[in-house]
């Protein structure tokens, strides 16, 4: 008996469980609530859309608009500095004087060239820009704010002093957020610990967008990387086109290394989506944006018409463990053809001459005594005897 | 022989609590873990969460969601459909009628409080409200952006703001003088999940410090999604 009451409340507690309201909202007891209207219009979620037997897509999917192709660079400091960059046969210089403002085209590497810089006559910085494709975790950023970028005296005084420096701006995950509201964030290797890597440092902390690698490297020197000698590989004198932003010169920048492009058969360190023809900029798409196709958009067919699993009762929680469809129609339809044999036959027939295989050919020449001699008979001396 | 039957009471009532508390929290943890899932928060890409609420709200192709700027002070408010056609203008408070799913890019300008500024901040309609027949336009979405926000677009930052519609019972019955009241929640928090928790998400409003430049996308100002003037109040 001691042990019946004890039974009887473990059984009640586990059948009928505890009821514990919650955020002053509750159902009473034995009362239905039907789901929100929004919930009862449809079958659930993600069992609409494109597919055989389904509902009709209730909208077109929409063309992926903003698409962040490209990124917005802000030439932050020191102003008045002059922001080129490489082309194809040369620089092209003061294309942007900071602070301003241009479109890089993602998934690329630029040579930059950056002149004019205040308190620092002379100096001339060949830096690259390596512009990250947008991630869905970056796309909102991109399509709505620029970059900054800003070269500190910090910076320069490293740079002048041979070290390599290393900025990357990247998009904090939202946990490692300092401040309230969304903002990009600056990993320079100089501040960082000897043998730490920056770039994997601002990927553990977020989404990398852009990383700047600046040096003192002359490239505009004999022997440099953009070859000045001014030969081309036949040996001809090149022309080293220089353009200047001043003079109302500009040109797009040329991307010295295509992110997703590496050496033939090899992929590169960076995968991304997107073509990788050449002309072709890469980007990352975005399931049900514009030509991709919706993703968790499940096709198969359900007892109900609609794709599977289906949501009963309409409103709840997908709860659909498995979903069995046995076909038990008899087939006999024997086996497939391994070898096919086709008897044709015209009547009549043809008869025609048959080919020639054989053929006999034979020359017959005079025979001529030694030293006898023969002329044609155009040739024959006039009141010569005939032979 | 009392003392270790009672002592037997004791452990079986034990027992017994013991049991029903872990029954409880059995059951409170699959309370928690039936909760919602929010598969979008703030950091989805624009355009996402309309095309979704194209697949779930069921609506005429030609019914247009009127929706109005409403900036701190004066300034201009153009929409855009697509770089090819012609914006429309108008002063804060301004209004237009846009499309179900589609995102929009607007040009916020001749702001008093920031001479020179131009800001382009998208919004992205996630769902429709029902008036009365022939008053659609006295009923648009109010999207009210305040000095803070503007000044956090200037200084580089991405303001993500969901405006929601409140349910019936807990809408205040008295008519406000004042704009809209705004929330703040740290980033760490899902902002379309909140608005979903207080009520029904129905614009997103992105703003940022992006400006066209001169080799600028043409998508920058949208895919040419359906744009309409509304009669309150007319625009250019």
């Amino acid at each position: 008996m001691k042990y019946y009451f004890f039974g009887l409340g473990t059984m009640m507690a586990v059948c009928v469980g505890c009821y514990i309201p919650s955020g002053g909202s509750s159902i009473e007891e034995n009362k239905y609530v039907a789901p929100p209207a929004a919930m009862m219009q449809r079958p659930g979620p993600m069992v609409d859309g494109p597919g055989p037997g389904v509902m009709p897509m209730l909208s077109s999917p929409p063309a992926r608009s903003f698409a962040t192709k490209t990124t917005q660079l802000r030439f932050v400091e020191p102003k008045a500095m002059q922001i080129g960059w490489r082309i194809r046969d040369g620089y092209a210089e003061s294309q942007i004087t900071a602070p301003g403002r241009y479109n890089f085209t993602q998934g690329a590497t630029y040579r930059l060239k950056v002149t004019d810089i205040p308190g620092r006559e002379g100096l001339t910085l060949y830096p690259t820009l390596q512009v990250y494709p947008a991630h869905p975790t970056t796309d909102a950023y991109l399509s709505h704010n620029s970059i900054p970028i800003a070269l500190t005296t910090e910076d320069l005084n490293q740079i002048e002093s041979n070290n390599f420096v290393t900025k990357v701006i990247y998009l904090p995950d939202p946990k490692n957020q300092e401040l309230a509201i969304a903002g990009v964030e600056t990993i320079v290797s100089t501040r960082l610990d000897p043998g730490v890597d920056p770039v994997a440092e601002a990927d553990r902390r977020g989404t990398v967008m852009v990383v700047l690698r600046a040096g003192n490297m002359n490239l505009e020197m004999p022997g440099a990387d953009l070859d000045m000698t001014g030969l081309d590989a036949n040996g001809n004198i090149k022309q080293v086109v220089h353009l200047d932003g001043m003079q109302g010169q500009t040109a797009p920048p040329m991307p010295i290394a295509e992110t997703g492009v590496g050496l033939h058969g090899v992929p590169s360190p960076m995968v991304m989506g997107g073509s990788s023809l050449p002309g072709q900029p890469a980007m990352n798409p975005v399931a049900g944006m514009g030509p991709t196709p919706s993703w968790g958009m499940p096709i198969t067919a359900t007892p109900i018409g609609l794709p599977g699993p289906p949501h009963l009762p309409l409103g709840g929680p997908a709860g659909l463990q498995s979903h069995t469809v046995r076909n038990l129609t008899s087939v006999d339809i024997g086996q497939p053809v391994d070898h096919m044999l086709i008897d044709v036959e015209h009547d009549p027939g043809y008869r025609l001459p048959h080919p020639v295989k054989h053929v006999q050919y034979k020359e017959t020449h005079p025979n001529f005594a030694s030293g006898a001699t023969t002329f044609p008979n155009w040739a024959v001396p006039q009141g010569a005897p005939q032979q | 022989m009392r003392t270790i039957q009672s002592s037997a009471n004791c452990l079986t009532r034990l027992a017994a609590g013991l049991t029903v508390l872990g029954a409880c929290l059995l059951s409170a943890s699959l309370a928690t873990a039936q909760q919602r899932y929010y598969p979008l928060d703030q950091t989805t890409p624009p355009g996402v969460y309309g095309n979704w609420s194209g697949y779930q709200i069921p609506v005429q192709p030609k019914r247009l969601q009127p929706v109005k700027i409403i900036l701190p002070g004066q300034g201009k408010v153009t929409f855009f459909s697509h770089a090819g056609a012609k914006p429309l203008i108008g002063q804060s408070p301004a209004q237009a009628a846009i499309a179900l799913g589609q995102t929009y890019r607007l040009q916020l300008s001749e702001m008093e409080e920031y001479p020179g500024v131009n800001l382009y901040p998208t919004i992205e309609l996630v769902d429709i409200l029902h008036p009365p027949a022939g008053k659609e336009d006295e009923f648009p979405i109010p999207v009210t952006i305040t000095e803070e926000e503007l000044e956090l677009a200037v200084s580089g930052r991405l303001v993500t703001k969901v405006i929601y519609l409140e349910p019936a019972a807990e809408a205040n019955p008295l008519l406000l003088d004042r704009q809209n009241p705004t929330m703040s929640i740290p980033p760490q928090q899902n902002v379309i999940e909140e608005a979903d928790l207080r009520g029904r998400p129905m614009l997103i409003l992105r703003l940022g410090s992006r400006t066209p430049v001169v080799n600028e996308d043409p998508a920058f100002f949208g895919n040419g999604a359906p744009l309409s003037p509304t009669a309150l109040p007319r625009m250019r």
